[in-house]
């Protein structure tokens, strides 16, 4: 499971998820302090933990999905349980009641978080998907229609800052390839993979990023929507061209 | 009588045992393998006409617990997988179906895919182009344009058995350059998934297959007819076969 353990970590998702949780335990000591019957602190976390439990409707905002709470599934499970013991409810309801509240503190921070994602990572900067670039970094043949290049990374890290991320049709792409051309004969426009690349720390973007032909021209495929980036020189070394 | 001074460390003792005996069963490491009569039992479980002269041609653990093992019932060549899981070695698949197979041991760490093949020796076949594909492809949604390259990587097997003296079986990695893009490729696919519950651990559906092109000596297309070959899976689809590869599916 090695694959899973160096997975890059989304530190805003982190952070605001964080923020929640330690607002929801300030919410369980406000409401302790503030009460006169007092409950049993481990029963009122049970109860908050419960309460979170919830009905909720999926909406795409933002391309994340937000869960959007309706019915308090939890704090009616807890008000039956309540009914046959007499002052439970009073005692436990408010924790049961924040636990549903707490979806919405979910719902507003996984909105802050790409909110502040997108401020600090701008997803149309190359410099977001790649950031560092180790050593050994190099071109990796993905088509019998790739010539014999390398990478040649002088160049790229000088004309680096040329990269701006342009729009492309998709569909023109592939019936140029498809359409007019024998499978024989065809040349793929994005013949190798860039590897040994990493995006901005705390992202938590993992990156595959295919080469134009030309050495001109990039698409980065992410957890984000595909970016196609365009620059000025070739970062090719070799080959026909 | 129980002392409550005792209950808690008794009841601690009672979790702390129950938590071993679970890591033991699931995840303690494998017992020495099987041995051969107990083997050629199980594949007799499956191939009535295996006799005394059927012959477990070699035991290969691909890593600590999985296990390849080509048998031979007398001109019949077969493919047995193995692997260890809950403490006893279970059968993954057992066939006689002249195709070579690839096997994704960890299906989330391409590092652990193998090709395996046990092919019969007296047909004309010579070598095989196996081949990894991911097909071009586009996707328009919202006027957000997704545009996937084709991929086709392919290396050449020799199938050294047709020369009688070698081995008929074999098992091969893939190409380091495979590995590099897969592990980019799954590690993106898998993010794209919506970060819901436990359920994404399940292996996402990807669009990349492995297909082969067999070759008799003298260069053409053949396909080795062996009549009655079956097989049998178990479990996850985690051994696939590769797929006859046409003119059209590559470029």
């Amino acid at each position: 499971m090695q694959f899973s353990l160096d997975f890059p970590t989304n530190i805003i998702e982190l952070i605001t998820t964080s923020l929640t949780w330690g607002f929801l335990i300030y919410g369980i000591y406000y409401y302790y302090q503030k009460q006169n019957r007092k409950p049993k602190i481990w029963k009122a976390c049970v109860a908050m933990l419960v309460g979170l439990f919830a009905f909720s409707l999926d909406f795409a905002i933002l391309g994340t999905i937000i869960k959007i709470p309706i019915l308090p599934i939890g704090v009616w499970l807890l008000l039956w349980y309540a009914k046959g013991k007499p002052g439970a409810w009073d005692k436990y309801r408010s924790f049961a009641w924040l636990g549903f509240i707490g979806n919405f503190i979910f719902v507003v921070a996984a909105i802050v978080s790409v909110l502040f994602h997108n401020l600090i990572y701008p997803k149309s900067d190359l410099e977001t998907y790649i950031s560092t670039m180790e050593e050994h970094a190099m071109l990796v043949a993905i088509h019998p229609s790739a010539e014999e290049v390398t990478f040649d990374s002088d160049s790229f890290k000088q004309h680096f800052s040329s990269f701006k991320e342009e729009p492309f049709d998709s569909i023109e792409w592939y019936n140029d390839i498809n359409f007019n051309m024998e499978p024989a004969d065809r040349e793929e426009i994005f013949p190798y993979v860039l590897t040994g690349t990493s995006s901005k720390w705390g992202s938590g973007l993992p990156t595959i990023i295919y080469v134009e032909r030309d050495g001109k021209g990039l698409i980065v495929d992410s957890s984000e929507r595909q970016r196609y980036f365009r620059g000025e020189e070739s970062f090719l070394k070799g080959g026909g061209k | 009588m129980w002392n409550t001074r005792f209950r808690l460390p008794i009841l601690l003792t009672i979790i702390l045992i129950g938590i071993g005996a679970i890591y033991y069963y699931y995840y303690s490491g494998p017992d020495e393998f099987l041995s051969e009569g107990a083997l050629l039992d199980e594949i007799r479980d499956y191939y009535y006409e295996a006799d005394s002269s059927t012959e477990i041609q070699d035991i290969i653990f691909i890593d600590e617990s999985h296990v390849f093992v080509p048998f031979r019932i007398n001109n019949i060549y077969g493919t047995s997988y193995w692997y260890w899981e809950k403490r006893k070695w279970n059968l993954r698949r057992i066939d006689t179906i002249q195709t070579p197979t690839i096997w994704r041991v960890d299906p989330e760490d391409p590092s652990t895919f193998v090709f395996l093949w046990n092919m019969s020796p007296d047909t004309d076949l010579h070598e095989g182009e196996f081949f990894m594909i991911n097909p071009r492809n586009y996707f328009v949604s919202n006027n957000v344009h997704t545009y996937t390259p084709h991929v086709q990587l392919s290396m050449t097997i020799p199938f050294t058995g047709t020369s009688n003296s070698e081995k008929s079986f074999g098992v091969v990695s893939i190409p380091e350059d495979w590995k590099v893009f897969l592990q980019e490729y799954y590690e993106v696919e898998h993010a794209k998934i919506p970060n819901d519950s436990f359920f994404d651990s399940f292996f996402p559906h990807s669009s990349v297959y492995f297909g082969w092109k067999p070759f008799d000596k003298e260069g053409n297309i053949y396909y080795p007819q062996i009549p009655n070959g079956s097989g049998y899976g178990f479990g996850d689809s985690s051994v696939d076969y590769l797929r006859n590869i046409n003119e059209y599916d590559i470029e």
